[in-house]
């Protein structure tokens, strides 16, 4: 599972940039997405979330800003820019080409293995 | 919100500073934990189990907060910068004082020696402000120590002393300029009736040096004084050039005209 976890790790900003794509959301919902839709197989830490949206919003690819909630504390919003947009679209052409490739890579060498 | 959480989020990031940015974060992770928490409860977990797990999902605080605390120091590179800024206009400066003689050796043997002299006083009148100005540039440009409000206000004064330094430094040449001005054109044309005037388009100068450097608080009381200097100086222009004096005190009726189309025209601006 450590391997898998990693990976995920390494494409957290790709995945929050997916749930931002069509809405904005804040942190909290963004996590329970995540949950859900790993069925609770992964869960991503607050800290290494936060550190995402601060990368991703450093380089301009998301924006944020506070929201005006009725009840409750106030929830800090996220936004996917344009740029952010773009840089969604070619993060997903590059996990396919990666998973197309470690695909080959262990299929041609589980060949030799036979 | 709950008690515990709150209490264990302050410890958290109780020995960071008040970075405005850390800040935020705590705001947000506290906001997001106590939805998780609401989330668990009514799920059916009770208040222990929903706080563990609450907690166990904060994950490693600590090297956030580091990473965003970094703060900028002085490059090394801005400070080359300033010191060869400063060193070039002193220098500039210098080599004018130097230079400055020339003039009186050339025109001393031609039939006005007097103008080489005011040439010299020229010359070092804007040396000085070279110099003046060269001085005026700190070593060093002021960056914030951290994201707080009082390093925002302390960069903020630092830069609106540079400011005031160098409307300092081009108010003093100004000045230097328009006696030395005067001197010249007295010298050359002999119409000591008429060239006092430099000194009003001086005022003049001075005040658009003042509407450059200064608010739009300011500049809206500026622009009255720069129009009625305009306006007095073209007055005896006129009246001396054409020996009009009998209509060109018109040009004041015309001044106060312009004074409200100004007006007008500002009003116009502002409605946008």
């Amino acid at each position: 599972m450590s391997i898998t976890s990693d990976l995920i790790r390494g494409h957290t900003e790709t995945i929050i940039m997916a749930n931002l794509y069509n809405r904005d959301s804040y942190g909290y919902e963004i996590n329970k997405a995540i949950q859900e839709a790993s069925e609770g197989q992964y869960e991503l830490k607050e800290a290494t979330l936060y550190g995402a949206f601060r990368r991703l919003e450093g380089n301009g690819y998301i924006i944020s800003y506070w929201g005006n909630e009725t009840t409750g504390a106030r929830r800090r919003y996220y936004h996917i820019t344009d740029e952010g947009k773009i840089f969604f679209e070619s993060s997903c052409k590059e996990w396919e080409k990666a998973k197309n490739l470690i695909d080959t890579l262990i299929k041609t060498g589980g060949k030799g293995n036979e | 919100m709950n008690k515990r959480i709150e209490t264990h989020v302050n410890d958290l990031f109780a020995n960071t500073s008040s970075d405005i940015h850390i800040l935020d974060i705590k705001e947000e992770l506290l906001a997001n934990l106590n939805e998780k928490y609401d989330d668990l409860m009514i799920s059916g977990k009770n208040e222990t189990e929903a706080y563990a797990l609450v907690i166990s999902s904060i994950g490693d605080i600590d090297s956030l907060i580091k990473d965003i605390g970094q703060s900028p120091k002085y490059l090394p590179l801005e400070i080359e910068k300033n010191t060869v800024k400063r060193s070039v206009f002193i220098s500039i400066g210098v080599a004018l004082y130097i230079l400055s003689i020339i003039p009186i050796i050339w025109f001393s043997k031609t039939n006005m020696p007097e103008l080489g002299l005011v040439i010299l006083i020229l010359i070092c009148a804007i040396a000085s402000g070279f110099v003046a100005f060269g001085n005026s540039i700190s070593k060093s440009k002021y960056t914030r120590a951290n994201n707080t409000f009082v390093e925002e206000f302390k960069e903020m004064v630092t830069i609106n002393n540079e400011r005031s330094k160098l409307k300092g430094a081009l108010s003093s040449s100004l000045w230097s300029l328009v006696v030395v001005l005067y001197f010249l054109l007295s010298f050359f044309t002999q119409w000591w009736y008429i060239t006092w005037i430099i000194f009003l388009v001086g005022a003049c100068a001075q005040l658009l040096i003042l509407y450059v450097f200064s608010d739009n608080l300011r500049r809206k009381r500026l622009w009255h004084g720069i129009l009625w200097v305009a306006t007095v100086i073209l007055y005896f222009i006129i009246s001396f050039s054409f020996n009009a004096w009998v209509c060109s005190w018109t040009l004041f009726l015309m001044a106060v005209a312009v004074e409200q189309i100004i007006r007008l025209f500002i009003i116009w601006k502002s409605a946008e």
